[in-house]
């Protein structure tokens, strides 16, 4: 970890993704808030069939992004068994939650119909004691909970963005946990003391290592065939729709998972490119309501567990609600993970005009894409 | 993050699986307009031939005669122009290719630029609006490799 603080080569994404954007053996973090919410959802739809839960963590200061009640919504009506833990530490960045936060936090999750559990990191036994039932809740009846946390953040957010009361900040690092376990035992605080030493010593080690050399730092991940060759192209029957129909057939026939806005049958979506294969295929054809950001990461999450997600925007239009999933995830977590995840999603968009559709359903955006 | 335009001049379902099977992060550009079309007709005096690179571009060359240039897009509108061809020469008295892109990104306009060098004029036509596109950054490339000695523009359908 400390490697990958410095940009090592040796750091557990190769020096690439630095503090923010981590990934290793099941964990996953990005900067963008409330963003791997729904990457949680479509990891926890693949985990479902086993013992296991996805936790998903977040500050309450994510709850003003709108991704975030899109992954609620959609983890409840999946039935998915993902852990929301929202740490209330009382300020989003530097900015008092009174400010930033209206109405409850716990109603939040409430909302969406979320077994609601709380808690706080002072009272240790009953915060562990919490938080098992809450995994238990949510492995026992594959649906989603929410744990909101009360904690306190005892450094800065960032670099020079604390303007909290000093007298406050000293109070709650009087009180933390590891400042009174250490206090009362010898023992523990020698062991914290050896632990802060090794890890100062390590830097200095750490400081000679190599960085990623620039000629394998970004390449991109598609197997190329070169050729000068022209043969006949593949002529086809029936309708470019019904081919798309077919294809997406085949792959709901291999497990995939075809996810996107009223595209169960009998509509089929809204240019029937699933119509027929929900009926065949009711696991694997996901309607969802209106929701791009989430279902892209629902989809980019199916795929980075080793599933494949094929998203479909229903209006091209619309994917500008999923382009931070796209700029700022899918495009990024083979690079930025030090080329240890795959996500090898599909999103499918129609483009282009002439239908009568308008300003808002008829444009061609693939230049920002 | 691979980026794929459909076009109904060949076998969408192809292009699909030829994508899906690279197991790489992809946007398919599809279009409303085309969804609802078939195959094209057969026009005796073109042949249709795709490129063997990964998914590579569709290459629509007049079967008789020498084009006098080329015009490069993606999409529908390559199925436009397809229809158009003998309108098109009738009203200009001159013969063109047509080259279809498929993967519009990461583009590589190595195979296209090879053949497009052999005409003096080039036009892009975009299926979006024209600054900032698709058709100015495939001329922006064609002109990277050839200099500035071959005409070029690019229109917005």
């Amino acid at each position: 970890m400390i490697d990958e603080l410095l940009g090592k080569a040796d750091g557990v994404c190769k020096g690439i993704g630095s503090s923010q954007h981590l990934y290793r053996q099941g964990f996953i973090s990005n900067g963008p808030q409330g963003a791997l919410l729904p990457v949680g959802t479509g990891i926890g739809r693949m985990v479902r069939e086993t013992e296991n839960v996805v936790v998903s963590f977040v500050g309450e200061g994510t709850l003003g992004e709108g991704v975030t009640y899109e992954a609620l919504n959609l983890s409840a009506l999946l039935k998915v068994p993902q852990v929301f833990v929202c740490e209330n530490n009382f300020y989003s960045q530097s900015t008092a939650q009174t400010r930033n936060t209206a109405g409850s936090i716990p109603d939040r999750f409430r909302a969406f119909g979320l077994k609601t559990f709380l808690a706080n990191t002072w009272d240790l036994p009953s915060l562990m004691q919490t938080v098992g039932e809450a995994i238990a809740h949510a492995r026992g009846n594959s649906e989603p909970v929410a744990i909101v946390m009360t904690t306190y953040r005892l450094n800065a957010h960032s670099k020079g963005d604390d303007d909290r009361d000093a007298e406050e900040v000293a109070f709650f690092r009087q009180n933390d946990p590891i400042s009174w376990i250490s206090e009362g035992n010898n023992h523990l605080a020698q062991r914290f003391s050896e632990i802060d030493e090794e890890v100062e010593s390590y830097f200095d080690t750490a400081l000679s290592k190599p960085e990623l050399p620039l000629d394998s730092y970004v390449g991109d991940q598609m197997p190329r065939r070169t050729s000068a060759r022209y043969t006949p192209a593949a002529g086809f029957e029936g309708r470019v729709i019904e081919r798309v129909n077919a294809f997406l057939r085949e792959e709901a026939e291999r497990g995939a998972m075809i996810i996107g806005e009223d595209i169960a049958d009998p509509y089929g979506g809204a240019f029937k490119a699933t119509k027929g294969n929900g009926q065949d295929f009711p696991d694997a054809i996901v309607s969802t309501p209106i929701s791009e950001a989430g279902l892209v990461g629902v989809a980019a999450g199916y795929s980075l567990a080793g599933r494949r997600g094929i998203a479909e925007i229903m209006f091209g239009d619309f994917v500008t609600y999923a382009f931070d999933q796209i700029v700022n995830g899918i495009s990024k977590y083979h690079h930025m993970y030090g080329k240890q995840a795959s996500c090898p999603v599909t999103i499918r968009m129609p483009m282009g005009g002439k239908r009568g559709y308008g300003a808002t359903h008829s444009q061609s955006l693939e230049k920002f894409l | 993050m691979l980026v794929v335009a459909l076009n109904s001049l060949s076998d969408p379902a192809a292009v699909l699986r030829e994508t899906q099977d690279l197991s790489v992060p992809s946007i398919i550009i599809e279009n409303k307009t085309d969804y609802g079309r078939r195959a094209p007709a057969v026009n005796e005096r073109l042949e249709i031939r795709q490129n063997a690179r990964t998914l590579g571009h569709l290459l629509i060359t007049p079967r008789y005669d020498k084009p006098h240039f080329s015009i490069v897009t993606y999409g529908e509108p390559a199925r436009l122009i397809y229809d158009a061809y003998d309108e098109i020469v009738a009203e200009t008295n001159a013969l063109f290719d047509l080259l279809c892109m498929v993967k519009l990104s990461p583009m590589d306009l190595s195979g296209p630029a090879r053949h497009m060098m052999k005409h003096e004029a080039i036009l892009a036509v975009e299926d979006g609006s024209a600054p900032f596109g698709i058709g100015a950054e495939i001329l922006s490339q064609l002109r990277g490799r050839a200099g500035s000695t071959v005409v070029s523009q690019c229109v917005a359908m």
